[in-house]
């Protein structure tokens, strides 16, 4: 079995390098180009890592299941992350209306809800087992809507989206191998190894954007992952970092918006650096608390998003050590 | 490094709160639901009040960032002068 999982890690992070420059350097679309707006020159990046990411997490995915058997398990893990992506691949194309984009993101949690893989009696550290028959299914729904949202909401520099995942993929797949669900670990394992394979060419200075459909494809798994393993708290805890961003994000500008309506910006550019924004209306988010002081570099913002979300990924461990999901 | 540290703070500061959330709720809630009649009447007491706790846990963790951001905001602009 480990033979397998270094295995499959190793050739999901060769297939991810090949296939994200490939998309780097040879597809030009117009509508799939994005201006990477942290740069004095702006230039256009095409923000087709997502297809990069999905094509080598599904492949890897069945890569094991050729090797150890189908199961609806594994059905779950490869349908919820890629409906996410593809209406983050949609909403890459064309704008779309902040009030529909929270409700197509139910759509994730339909593969689980309809196989019913899940248990409605979570247990819950310092709580204990609770029974949650009624409501359950409908955090479920609301869940994947929070974290997709939240994921996203970290994907804002050059390299963020992987070293802000990497950690909490790792947890998971510790984890998830210590509660003896395999096929979980092997999908957190091919994700990060995705991912570790697409920060080759997403960082500074970025050649490709993962997009929507990247940073929804990792935030559909996280919460599949979380709900299927039974590690709902501990997930919740490892991503601090990101939810409370996009809930501060929320909580500043009273309510969802898109974001290209919101005319006040967090940060800005200052020759070549991140800086906070000194206008107090301006959205509240991470990457403005920890400018706030002093202006910092692209990669040394990033790399602060990744020690936040190792750190909370630390906590998230002791949680799991206090007693249970 | 300092405002780094001080969101590092932060997240310890959101991890201890939540699980002093979920103690409340297992000590003070769980019990006062148990004692009310009624099955259905039960658990959306219990859904009311713990999901209460946690609204006023997010509304905590919002304003103290925002005094965090002010602090550590006038903190550079005072090193800039």
């Amino acid at each position: 079995m480990l033979e397998h999982l270094i295995l499959l890690t190793v050739l999901t992070v060769l297939l991810s390098v090949l296939l994200t420059w490939v998309l780097s350097s040879r597809f030009k679309n117009s509508r799939l180009m994005g201006v990477d707006i942290h740069k004095t020159h702006r230039p256009l990046i095409p923000k087709t890592g997502g297809l990069a990411l999905l094509a080598s997490y599904i492949l890897g995915l069945l890569g094991f299941v050729a090797l150890q058997g189908y199961s609806e398990r594994a059905l779950v893990l490869l349908l919820s992350p890629l409906l996410a992506a593809l209406i983050g691949l949609v909403e890459d194309i064309r704008e779309m209306n902040p009030i529909m984009k929270p409700i197509l993101l139910l759509s994730p949690s339909l593969p689980i809800l309809l196989l019913a893989d899940y248990s409605p009696y979570p247990d819950i550290p310092i709580v204990g087992t609770v029974r949650l028959t009624i409501v359950y299914p409908i955090l479920i729904l609301a869940a994947f809507t929070v974290i997709i949202n939240a994921v996203n909401s970290v994907d804002v520099m050059n390299g963020s989206l992987a070293l802000s995942s990497v950690p909490v993929l790792a947890l998971l797949a510790v984890l998830a191998w210590m509660e003896g669900q395999t096929l979980n670990s092997i999908a957190a394992t091919v994700m990060a190894a995705s991912l570790l394979g697409f920060l080759r060419f997403n960082w500074y200075p970025a050649k490709i954007f993962a997009g929507n459909s990247g940073s929804n494809l990792v935030g559909a798994l996280l919460t599949a992952l979380a709900i299927t393993s039974g590690l709902e708290l501990v997930t919740l805890v490892a991503l601090l970092p990101h939810i409370l961003n996009e809930y501060f994000i929320l909580a500043s500008i009273g309510g969802v918006r898109s974001g290209k309506t919101i005319s006040l910006r967090p940060i800005s550019l200052m020759r070549g650096l991140i800086a906070a924004s000194k206008d107090p209306r301006g959205p509240l988010t991470l990457v403005r608390l920890a400018t706030s002081s002093a202006p910092l570099s692209e990669p040394q913002v990033s790399k602060a998003l990744g020690i936040f979300a190792s750190y909370s990924s630390l906590l998230a461990f002791v949680t799991y050590l206090l007693g249970g999901g | 490094m300092r405002p780094i540290a001080t969101i590092l703070l932060l997240i310890t500061v959101s991890w201890a709160t939540l699980l002093a959330v979920l103690a409340a709720i297992s000590a003070i809630i769980l019990p006062l639901a148990s004692g009310v009649e009624g099955r259905l009447a039960a658990s959306l007491l219990r859904l009311f009040l713990s999901l209460s706790l946690f609204v006023i846990w997010l509304a905590w963790i919002f304003e103290l960032t925002r005094y965090i951001f002010i602090r550590l905001s006038r903190g550079g602009s005072e090193v800039e002068r």
